[in-house]
């Protein structure tokens, strides 16, 4: 059976399960990156991009998920000069917290530079074999990658890693 | 950009290169991730002298896509080019490049085999393509045939430009207020998705060689905003007299009324396929109108 490719629908359901409000674009693609890695994503493809993994269709879905009204979208100017969007699911919630919800919102939860380290580190490892993923995660994102936000990062990922998850993350 | 103009109304696209390079310099910028702050950057700036020669810029660039890079022509011929190559590489995966008319050994076969191999990347150029063109029209595989000779003889298909209809029936004009603008922009969005997804289906039911209806969305900005996946550095930053600096969108107000270019398109091959775009087209305003 050919599997059909995720659409607004899939994008609309990570707000959904991330606890029905989700607080930025690199928040919303790092959540969806680390559910695909968990194996619990809906099958979204990601590269390297500025931000680290991005998914173009995710982007496109979103975009046709508040066409559709599956979801709306706020978008506000943020301190330093750059946008962002508040997403807000419009359908209801699941009627029982499962192993997705469980980890979207965890995800949720950590601070947008903390989960982009995270998920850069985790792509590296996954994607480019890297031997030290944080190593290169901070060589590639020196002015983000401070020591402080680094443990933060570090720690996030291990709280992720704890949950029970189809595909096991893997170690950094 | 000085190149692309020649020849297309757009003289005034040529730009001032000399006074933007004149006045590139380094400054350091605020970045972040979402709504978190996270430091600065050194990156390249203009100063405040090329603040004219930047707005020229971002418009000029903007005005060559209607009429150069998405040009209803151009695109024809890319969209055909399009249905061919991926007709090609579909026939070499499948063990079947005897049907394609190249021999074996050729730069677009080798390419198809094994698209990973940058030798492969860098053996395609105009000229291989022009040389391949006879033999492609020759192919056994009808698609590959019908494309190349279309291409051969510039018998492009016709360019519908559906957006274009689709604005004038709902209404989706400037004089909206910025909420009914964006309900009509979400109509639109629905009925090019639901219209492109019928067209794409009638044409491969309905087609032996080109497909009959080819479609084509695209968008440009003038300016792109900030974008998660490029990043502050993608930006044009201009430094104010007054010692600040800024997005060049934030601090233009010609940069920043310019409107997103938006196309949907169907190409046709015959008049059967034309009045399918039409009727597609009739039955899907029908819906959303009730």
């Amino acid at each position: 059976m050919v599997r059909q490719e995720p659409g607004r629908q899939q994008a609309a359901d990570i707000v959904r399960d991330a606890g029905g409000r989700l607080v930025g674009r690199t928040k919303l693609q790092k959540v969806a990156y680390l559910l695909e890695l968990a194996g619990l994503g809906a099958g979204f493809q990601f590269e390297y991009r500025h931000y680290g993994p991005y998914s173009e269709d995710l982007a496109d879905a979103m975009q046709m998920a508040v066409a559709f009204d599956l979801v709306s979208e706020e978008e506000r100017m943020t301190d330093w000069g750059g946008t962002y969007s508040i997403y807000m699911s419009l359908s209801p919630p699941k009627s029982q917290r499962d192993q997705r919800t469980a980890f979207a919102q965890l995800a949720a939860e950590v601070g947008a530079v903390e989960l982009e380290l995270a998920a850069t580190a985790a792509y590296l490892k996954t994607i480019e074999g890297s031997r030290d993923p944080w190593e290169d995660t901070k060589r590639l994102k020196p002015e983000k990658a401070t020591s402080l936000r680094l443990s933060a990062a570090k720690r996030a990922y291990k709280n992720l890693q704890r949950l029970p998850v189809p595909k096991k993350l893997p170690n950094l | 950009m000085q190149r692309d103009r020649l020849m297309t109304g757009l003289q005034n696209s040529g730009i001032d290169f000399t006074w933007l390079m004149a006045n590139l310099e380094i400054g350091k910028i605020k970045t972040g991730v979402d709504q978190e702050e996270v430091g600065e950057v050194e990156t390249f700036i203009l100063g405040p002298k090329a603040y004219y020669a930047a707005e020229t810029y971002v418009l000029s660039l903007f005005q060559l896509y209607p009429t150069v890079y998405l040009h209803k022509t151009t695109r024809a011929a890319e969209k055909l080019f399009s249905a061919m190559f991926l007709q090609i590489v579909k026939l070499v995966r499948d063990g079947s490049k005897e049907r394609t008319g190249l021999q074996h050994g050729h730069p677009l076969i080798r390419f198809a085999s094994d698209p990973e191999s940058l030798e492969h990347v860098l053996s395609l150029d105009d000229a291989v393509f022009w040389g391949a063109l006879g033999m492609l029209a020759g192919a056994k595989d009808k698609v590959i045939q019908a494309c190349a000779t279309h291409l051969r003889d510039r018998k492009l298909p016709k360019c519908v430009d559906i957006r274009h209809d689709l604005v004038a029936a709902i209404g989706a004009n400037r004089s909206l207020s910025p909420e009914q603008r964006e309900q009509k922009n979400k109509q639109l969005e629905r009925l090019t998705g639901a219209i492109e997804k019928r067209l794409q289906s009638w044409a491969e039911n309905n087609s032996t060689g080109v497909p009959r209806i080819l479609t084509d969305r695209a968008s440009r900005d003038p300016y792109k905003r900030f974008e998660e996946s490029k990043g502050p550095l993608n930006q044009i930053h201009i430094h104010l007299a007054d010692k600040q600096i800024s997005d060049v969108a934030e601090c233009s107000p010609v940069i920043a009324a310019i409107e997103t270019f938006e196309l949907f398109r169907a190409y046709v091959t015959d008049s059967e396929a034309k009045t399918q775009v039409e009727k597609i087209v009739h039955d899907e305003l029908g819906k959303q109108h009730g």
